[in-house]
């Protein structure tokens, strides 16, 4: 399954990618320019769940001068942060230090508690693309990262799709072993492979379900390798997961 | 006086550190030394997710978050201390979304009523604490929400704690550095509020702390604006720890 959520003539439909265009489930066929894309979740009757991860990577972790932590090092953020593919991220006037983050997503399928590693891929429901922008000029040491950095509205682009764990198999994928890249205004700045995490997918299900139960909808964003590049207005950001597309937002004024 | 509502259906629930005067005494100096290294600025927010939601119903029958992590294998679940630490929070409800950049809230957008915020024990502020605050069942819901007429009124309130009715705190909203409405602005800079969405207004330092399976905890106020919260804590064996079998 591969799938996205999008508005078109003011209209919900779920759609699948055919020939560069979207078959929308009322069988119409639309060019991907046509409509407004949501995240491509699938509504749940309570507030969503979005775990993220700092300090994933090895090599974000020497970025930024920190020793990779011996305990994953996670935060959370509400849900009024999230908007789809092809929108615009609004940026402070003040900010000097406005970063994307590109990162895998992965979407709870099932109940999830006291999971072991072994067994987390019965708990996935998919994967899809998330952009974890910080503003890094409002950190502080309280809390750290608070979600005046990281929980602001239109700075957590997720999607195009979500992607099946089937799916990504169908295209001999391995979760743990994809290539993200990031690219302002087309140039390639950031470059990393999930094989890079220092806490694997399967393992953070195991810690997060061991003192929480998850449920479906429910996010892990897991962390960005290193490339880090201050945005500006006007700057079109593409962050790109194999098997799992493009994520593109332009950043605009606040 | 507005008439009463059932508990609408909760959202994001936001809560807050650090805004009230206790908590910058209890760090004295070291609030400027590393890692925090200066009073912080903008508001210190955490977010009790959903599966930390229980009903008041639930809550009086007993809650089962394990009260020692001594023999706990998990690293995930070791608090500080034993025990349960109460919070317990006046809770601002949203009944219609606010943007981002909001600076005029309106009293009859809001509900208020009681939350239990129940933390793990822990001695640092400087990472998020979600091992420590987001286990199953640590925010307890109202039962009940009501609306007030003025943020005056909202300020009056006076929030009295009890673990079996014989260790008590009392707290007046009043003492919150940044009041009700003054926290609404300074979190709405960089929040967007959907409806349901909840904002904790904050919580003194080093309340209660429940120890013991029976103990139990009820919150109220004495001017009848907000009924009374109450919570018990049962017998629950230490995440991770052998049981009977010796099987972990």
């Amino acid at each position: 399954m591969k799938q996205a959520r999008v508005l078109y003539q003011d209209q919900l439909f779920q759609a699948t990618e055919e020939a560069d265009a979207l078959r929308l489930d009322n069988d119409e066929l639309v060019s991907f320019e046509q409509v407004q894309w949501l995240p491509p979740l699938a509504p749940i009757s309570r507030p969503r769940t979005i775990l993220c991860l700092g300090l994933n990577y090895r090599d974000h972790a020497a970025e930024l001068a920190f020793k990779p932590p011996s305990e994953p090092l996670a935060f959370l953020k509400g849900q009024s942060s999230l908007i789809g593919h092809d929108a615009h991220t609004l940026r402070p006037a003040e900010a000097t230090h406005m970063h994307y983050e590109c990162e895998l997503a992965v979407v709870i399928g099932r109940k999830a508690k006291d999971v072991q590693a072994a067994d987390a891929h019965t708990v996935i429901g998919g994967y899809t693309i998330a952009n974890d922008y910080a503003i890094r000029d409002y950190l502080e040491n309280w809390y750290r990262p608070n979600l005046k950095v990281k929980g602001r509205p239109t700075c957590t682009p997720i999607g195009p799709w979500l992607v099946s764990a089937q799916a990504l198999k169908k295209q001999k994928r391995d979760p743990a072993n994809l290539v993200l890249e990031t690219k302002v205004n087309g140039v390639v700045t950031q470059r990393g492979n999930t094989q890079d995490m220092i806490f694997s997918v399967p393992y953070l299900i195991e810690y997060f379900s061991s003192f929480m139960t998850l449920q479906p909808g429910d996010l892990i964003l897991t962390g960005t390798p290193d490339g880090v590049v201050d945005c500006k207005v006007g700057d079109v950001v593409e962050c790109s997961i194999e098997g799992l597309g493009i994520l593109k937002n332009t950043i605009a004024t606040l | 006086m507005p008439a009463s509502s059932p508990s609408p259906s909760i959202a994001t629930v936001y809560g807050v550190l650090m805004n009230h005067p206790s908590e910058h005494e209890a760090l004295g100096t070291s609030i400027n030394e590393a890692p925090y290294k200066a009073v912080p600025n903008a508001p210190v927010l955490y977010i009790k997710p959903s599966n930390t939601f229980v009903s008041q119903k639930k809550a009086e029958k007993g809650i089962t978050i394990p009260l020692s992590t001594a023999n706990a294998q998990s690293i995930s679940v070791k608090g500080d201390e034993d025990g349960l630490d109460m919070r317990p929070c006046v809770g601002l409800v949203f009944q219609t979304p606010y943007a981002q950049g909001s600076t005029r809230f309106k009293t009859q957008d809001f509900e208020v009523g009681f939350f239990l915020d129940i933390t793990r024990p822990h001695n640092s502020f400087y990472r998020p604490p979600i091992k420590f605050n987001a286990m199953d069942q640590s925010l307890v819901l109202p039962a009940m929400t009501i609306g007030f007429d003025s943020w005056d009124e909202l300020a009056k309130l006076e929030v009295h704690c009890s673990v079996n009715l014989l260790n008590q705190s009392t707290y007046n909203v009043q003492d919150f550095l940044r009041p009700p409405l003054a926290l609404l602005k300074a979190v709405s800079e960089f929040i967007a509020f959907e409806a349901g969405d909840v904002l904790l207004l904050g919580c003194p330092a080093k309340g209660l702390r429940v120890k013991q399976a029976g103990d139990t905890v009820v919150v109220m106020t004495f001017d009848s604006l907000i009924t009374t919260l109450v919570a018990k804590f049962l017998n629950v064996p230490p995440v991770g720890a052998a049981n009977e079998e010796g099987k972990v």
